[in-house]
């Protein structure tokens, strides 16, 4: 054993990491990418997060969409399509794939692999207006996700209790709508502002709002797909799901 | 500066400066305001070395407050009957129950030595769990090399973190889940049915060594400040030198001073009846 300098220690750390990978098919590329396995820093954050009530809940989606883009040795743009069949194998190859729910024991090696693409139609139209939706990037869902935070700290505790699904709501919607058109104008959402795509969803119909929000819950529905077991037991990916207990 | 060595319940030994009323003044300031990270931070400051796990940090404090501040606490029970706590009795179950809990977390070349948490405060979760890692050491064929993660500053722990696997998480929760199951928690009033006084116990992992700790060094400010004023006018004679003494050693002083103006007015009453 001996002594040597923090530098030298991490170098030594990161050389046995390289071999630390492993390669997974992500379903909006063609290829497959390598991942480093999660670390005890992405580990303990997530952890942390489940100590922090409504908060806790988004910041765990932003971690994990951290972990996705840092871990990936590639540059690519992910979607939130890739999130749930990467984390998945991610988990398994990094702390192994047991794991229990309601006091049962599960496999994630049991789990279907999604075959099937989200293939929802992506436009609506109310009234003339036209919304474009799309499934967000992991990059746009992380983006809005920290506005949503930073929302939260401005609500007092008695506020929280009621305001927190509005507004995770609003937020979830704007990250679905990729573009609004009215007669010729197109409000591209992705060159305006949070502050901006609120005020503009706040202003939507109801009936859009509803037909908007159907699209999320089909979406949702196709990511569950490969996170349920044959019993119909959900595999949630929240602030629990690097437990095994 | 004065200060007294210590032998800790981890067979460590520590020299403890005195706890002058200025920096007391300044525990008093965060106890009444319940604000725990900074008690924690003035601890550190005073008292702590990095390397200290809670146990030793806990007798510390209890021994810090007994000698500088008072050895008793007084509590009055559901009979309404007063009941006077030796601080020295908590003193004596931490040195008798503390055991070495140290463990090797091992994941593939990687050796986490891990053991009880380094700190008396923890603002988040993760801080316990990553308080319980003494040391990490990288064996190959070649080279084995180490780091004493006391040693380090927040930011390199960080970074030492983002480069282990998780696997090393999972075995140092289980490590942590054990740990709180076997470590005693420590009494702190023996229940006394004949007086009403129910058994309090504090939990040695986690926060509650803290909420326990500003229990016994709160005190009144008014009352802080009214002894300085006394202190000061009657003692002292506006020497200034409050500050500089211990709580207990103003204590000692005004009691003297009471005793000799009690004596005064016995000699001067014995007169007048003469």
């Amino acid at each position: 054993m001996s002594d040597i300098n923090f530098k030298d220690f991490i170098q030594d750390l990161e050389s046995i990491n390289k071999t630390n990978n492993i390669s997974i098919k992500v379903p909006t590329s063609s290829k497959n990418l390598k991942f480093k396995l999660i670390s005890v820093a992405q580990h303990k954050e997530l952890l942390k997060s489940a100590f922090e009530g409504y908060e806790g809940v988004i910041r765990s989606n932003v971690i994990f969409n951290d972990i996705i883009t840092s871990s990936c040795e590639s540059e690519y743009e992910f979607s939130l399509l890739d999130r749930a069949p990467i984390l998945l194998k991610l988990r398994e190859a990094s702390i192994g794939g047991d794991v229990t729910i309601n006091n049962e024991k599960y496999n994630i090696a049991d789990l279907a692999e999604q075959t099937d693409k989200f293939d929802e139609q992506n436009v609506r139209e109310y009234n003339g207006i036209e919304v474009v939706l799309k499934v967000p990037t992991l990059a746009r869902d992380t983006k809005v996700s920290e506005k949503v935070i930073s929302e939260f700290h401005k609500l007092s505790d008695a506020d929280k209790e009621t305001e927190s699904i509005n507004l995770v709501l609003s937020y979830e919607i704007i990250k679905f709508i990729e573009s609004v058109k009215l007669n010729d104008s197109i409000f591209a959402f992705d060159e305006y502002n949070l502050y901006e795509c609120k005020k503009l969803v706040d202003a939507l119909p109801l009936k859009l709002n509803n037909m908007i929000i159907e699209f999320i819950t089909s979406f949702r529905d196709h990511e569950n797909g490969s996170l349920t077991f044959n019993d119909g037991t959900i595999l949630e990916i929240d602030a629990s799901f690097l437990s095994s207990e | 500066m004065f200060n007294i060595e210590l032998d800790l319940p981890s067979g460590k030994k520590i020299r403890i400066p005195e706890l002058c009323n200025r920096d007391y003044l300044v525990i008093i300031k965060f106890c009444e305001n319940k604000d725990y990270y900074g008690l924690d931070n003035i601890f550190n400051k005073l008292f702590f070395t990095t390397d200290l796990d809670i146990i030793d940090r806990f007798f510390i404090l209890i021994y810090v407050r007994m000698v500088f501040v008072g050895g008793e606490l007084s509590l009055t029970s559901s009979k309404d009957i007063n009941v006077k706590m030796k601080l020295g009795n908590i003193l004596d179950n931490l040195i008798a129950n503390y055991a070495d809990r140290e463990r090797q977390i091992t994941h593939n070349n990687i050796h986490v030595c891990v053991g009880i948490p380094v700190g008396s405060y923890f603002n988040t979760i993760d801080q316990l769990y990553i308080s319980a890692i003494k040391s990490v050491q990288l064996i190959s064929d070649d080279r084995s090399v180490k780091v004493d993660f006391s040693t380090l500053t927040n930011e390199e722990k960080e970074e030492v973190l983002s480069q282990l696997p998780s696997e090393i998480f999972v075995k140092l929760q289980t490590y942590i889940t054990e740990l709180t199951n076997s470590v005693i928690d420590i009494t702190l009033i023996e229940q006394n049915d004949a007086i009403g006084l129910t058994e309090a116990k504090v939990s040695i992992l986690g926060n509650s060594i803290m909420y326990f700790i500003c229990t016994i060094y709160s005190y009144d400010l008014i009352a802080f400040y009214e002894t300085l004023y006394h202190y000061n006018h009657f003692v002292s004679n506006g020497s200034g030198d409050f500050f500089e003494l211990t709580f207990n050693e103003v204590t000692l002083m005004l009691n003297m001073h009471a005793e000799r103006i009690k004596k005064e007015n016995e000699e001067a009453r014995k007169r007048e009846y003469k």
